[in-house]
C-alpha cells in the first residue's frame, strides 16, 4: 500500500514554494544586468550538469568521476559539426548526445562487464576523460589546445545565436527543469527503485532479479547523454572552447560536488548544490578576492569542508530527515 | 500471488521433478567444493540440506541460483537447463533465494525493499506496492512497513529476505539459514511461517543448522561433507546413518 498522505496545508508548502521560485526565476531577465544573468546561466548550467550526474553516480551509485569526457564530447562535437560542416548546432546537440551516449555504452559495457565497482569504476571513468582530453588536445581536427572559435552567425533561434544574455538564460533554465523533471521520474518509477537497489546492493538486487549490467550501463549512457547537451549549450554560450575547459578534470569534480553539497541521489540537490556553491563562490571572490592571491579560494575551500563537514548526506537529505519536506512521497525529493 | 504458488498440480502417485541437479561439480582453485553432486525436488516438497560448516552447502545454492559458474553438470528447473544464466534470469524463470548473511537494502524502507521482488511481475510501482504489502503481512513485518531496513532486528531481517525473495513470486524457494542466531520463539514463528508458505504449494530448499526446524520441516533430508552427497531420506534415516552421525554430529543424537 502507498503510504497515506499527510492532510493539511503543511504538505504543500514544498511545492507551492517551488511553484513560486520557478515563477521569479522566469522573471529575474527583467531586472537582472548582464554581470547577475551571466552568474546565475552558470548556476544552473552546473545544477543541470550535476543532475545529469546524479542519474548514474546518485540514484544507481556508481562513482563517475570522469563525465568531462562526455561534457567535453558534447561541447566539440556540436562545435566541430558546425565549423567543419555548417551542421546546425541544435542538430549538433543532439548527435554530440548521441556520441557520448556510445562512448557511455562502450566505457560502461567494458566496465560492468568484467565487474569493476567503486574506486576501480572511477579510475576507468578518469582513464577515458584524460584520454579525451589529450586526444583532443593533439588531433588537429579539433585544433588541439587552440581550441575553437564559433564564427558569428545571424542572431535567432536558429543558429543557437543570441543577442544579450536572456534567451541563454531562458534554454539552460529549461534544461534544468527538464532534467529534474526526467530525475523525478526515473526515481520514482520501477527504473528507480532497480537503480536503488543497485546502489544499496548489487548482489541482493540481482538475486531479486535485477538485470543489474543493464541498468548500470543504461545509466551511465543516459547520465552521458543529458551531460554532453550541456557542454554543447557551454559551447554556444560561450563561443570558444578549449580542451582543457570543457575535458579538463575540474568539470567532472565540479558536478559531482554540486551533488554532493545539496545531497547525492535526491531530486532536488544537485539544484540545492549548484545555488549554494555558486553563491559561495561568488562571494568569496568578491569580498576576499582582492585581499591577497587566493585567499578566496581557500576561504572558499573551507566553508566547501565546513558543510560537508555538518551536512554529510547533503542538505535536502537534512531538510527531509527533519520533516520539513512532504513526507506523503514515497521517495523524497 | 496465490497462482503463482499453486502452478501445477501433482498427479496422485506419480512425483514431478521440478528442480534438478545433475552431477554437479565446482572447484575453486585446488579445492573440490563440490563433487558431482546431485538432487532432486519434487514439486510441492520441502527439502532440507544439512551437513558441518563448509561442507558445500551454500556452495549448491550458488550454483544453481548462478552466482558461482557451474564448473561440470547441469541444473535444471521444470526440465529446462538454466546452467550458466545469470542470477536475474534465473529469478526470471520462477527461483528465488535468500541469502545466508542478509541482505537488504539498507538505506531504502521495508516496504520498498519488498516492492523492488515484487516488480519482477507486477510492472507498476504502485500495484507492485500493494502485492508487497501482503507479502509483508505473511512475512509478518507489515506493521515496519515505513521502517529503515537499517533500523530493524535480525530476526526482522531475515522476515524480510525471506519476503524479498516470495515477492518475485516464485515457484522454488531456496533458503539459506533464515533461522540462524535467532532465539527459540523467533524459530518457532519462522517454522509456521515456513510451513504456511510449502503448504500453499511453493517447493523450498532450506539449508538450515536448527535440526529442531530440520525435523519439523523437512520431507526429505540431504546430508553434504566435504562437497560430496554422504545421505538421503527422511528426518529420522538419514539422522540415524553412521556416516552423518560420525560426520556431521559426533555423537549420536536424540530427537525429542
Amino acid at each position: 500500500m502507498p503510504r497515506k498522505r499527510d492532510a493539511g496545508v503543511n504538505s504543500r508548502i514544498p511545492e507551492i514554494s517551488i511553484f513560486l521560485l520557478i515563477c521569479v526565476f522566469l522573471l529575474l531577465p527583467i531586472w537582472l544586468g548582464s554581470y547577475y544573468l551571466h552568474f546565475f546561466i552558470m548556476m544552473f548550467l552546473w545544477a543541470y550538469l550535476s543532475q545529469s550526474w546524479n542519474i548514474v553516480g546518485g540514484l544507481c551509485g556508481q562513482l563517475s568521476l570522469g563525465h568531462a569526457a562526455f561534457f567535453g564530447t558534447g561541447a566539440y562535437t556540436s562545435s566541430l559539426l558546425f565549423v567543419h560542416f555548417g551542421i546546425n548546432p541544435w542538430l549538433g546537440m543532439f548527435l554530440g548526445g548521441f556520441v557520448a551516449f556510445s562512448a557511455a555504452l562502450f566505457i560502461g559495457y567494458l566496465s560492468f562487464r568484467y565487474g569493476l565497482k567503486g574506486p576501480y569504476f572511477a579510475l576507468v571513468t578518469i582513464a577515458f576523460a584524460e584520454l579525451s582530453r589529450v586526444v583532443v588536445l593533439s588531433v588537429e581536427f579539433t585544433s588541439g589546445p587552440m581550441g575553437v572559435l564559433i564564427p558569428l552567425q545571424e542572431l535567432g533561434l536558429c543558429s543557437f545565436q543570441f543577442k544579450g544574455k536572456a534567451a541563454y538564460y531562458y534554454i539552460i533554465f529549461a534544461f534544468t527543469l527538464m532534467i529534474v523533471v526526467v530525475a523525478r521520474f526515473l526515481k520514482r518509477s520501477r527504473v528507480g527503485y532497480y537503480l536503488s537497489a543497485i546502489r544499496e546492493n548489487e548482489d541482493a538486487a540481482e538475486g531479486i532479479g535485477v538485470n543489474t549490467l543493464w541498468f548500470k550501463v543504461m545509466s551511465l549512457s543516459i547520465s552521458a547523454f543529458f551531460t554532453a547537451l550541456g557542454g554543447s549549450f557551454y559551447a554556444q554560450y560561450l563561443l570558444y572552447i578549449t580542451p582543457e575547459e570543457t575535458f579538463g578534470w575540474h568539470v567532472s569534480v565540479e558536478m559531482i560536488l554540486r551533488s554532493l553539497v545539496g545531497g547525492i541521489g535526491t531530486i532536488l540537490g544537485p539544484v540545492l548544490g549548484s545555488v549554494i556553491l555558486s553563491l559561495v563562490g561568488e562571494i568569496t571572490r568578491v569580498v576576499f578576492g582582492e585581499l591577497a592571491q587566493g585567499v578566496h579560494v581557500i576561504i572558499y575551500a573551507t566553508i566547501l569542508i565546513l558543510i560537508v563537514l555538518f551536512f554529510p548526506k547533503g542538505m535536502v537529505v537534512w531538510i527531509n530527515e527533519r520533516g520539513l519536506g512532504r513526507k506523503s512521497y514515497p521517495r523524497g525529493y | 500471488m496465490r497462482e503463482a504458488w499453486e502452478g501445477k498440480v501433482t498427479l496422485e502417485g506419480i512425483e514431478m521433478v521440478i528442480l534438478e541437479v545433475r552431477d554437479v561439480t565446482k572447484k575453486f582453485g585446488g579445492l573440490v567444493a563440490l563433487d558431482s553432486f546431485s538432487l532432486r525436488v519434487n514439486q510441492g516438497e520441502m527439502v532440507a540440506l544439512i551437513g558441518p560448516n563448509g561442507a558445500g552447502k551454500t556452495t549448491v545454492f550458488n550454483l544453481i541460483t548462478g552466482f558461482h559458474r557451474v564448473d561440470r553438470g547441469q541444473v535444471l528447473l521444470n526440465h529446462r537447463s538454466i546452467t550458466g544464466l545469470k542470477p536475474h534470469r534465473i529469478c526470471d524463470l520462477g527461483l528465488a533465494r535468500t541469502f545466508q548473511i542478509v541482505q537488504p537494502f539498507l538505506d531504502m524502507t521495508v516496504l520498498e525493499n519488498a516492492t523492488i521482488g515484487a516488480l519482477k511481475k507486477v510492472k507498476r510501482v504502485r500495484d507492485a506496492m500493494a502485492k508487497a504489502s501482503e507479502i509483508l503481512e505473511i512475512a509478518g513485518i507489515l506493521h515496519l512497513s515505513s521502517n529503515k531496513a537499517s533500523s530493524i532486528t535480525l530476526a526482522d531481517r531475515k522476515r524480510l529476505e525471506l519476503a524479498k525473495a516470495l515477492a518475485t513470486g516464485p515457484t522454488v524457494l531456496l533458503l539459506d539459514e533464515v533461522m540462524a542466531g535467532l532465539t527459540p520463539k523467533e524459530t518457532e514463528q519462522i517454522i509456521s511461517m515456513v510451513k504456511r508458505i510449502n503448504g500453499s504449494g511453493m517447493t523450498i530448499v532450506l539449508i538450515e543448522h536448527v535440526i529442531k526446524a530440520v525435523v519439523a520441516l523437512a520431507t526429505r533430508i540431504i546430508v553434504i561433507d566435504h562437497g560430496v552427497k554422504i545421505a538421503e531420506g527422511t528426518a529420522s534415516e538419514a539422522l540415524r546413518d553412521p556416516r552423518v552421525i560420525e560426520a556431521y554430529l559426533g555423537k549420536e543424537l536424540e530427537i525429542a
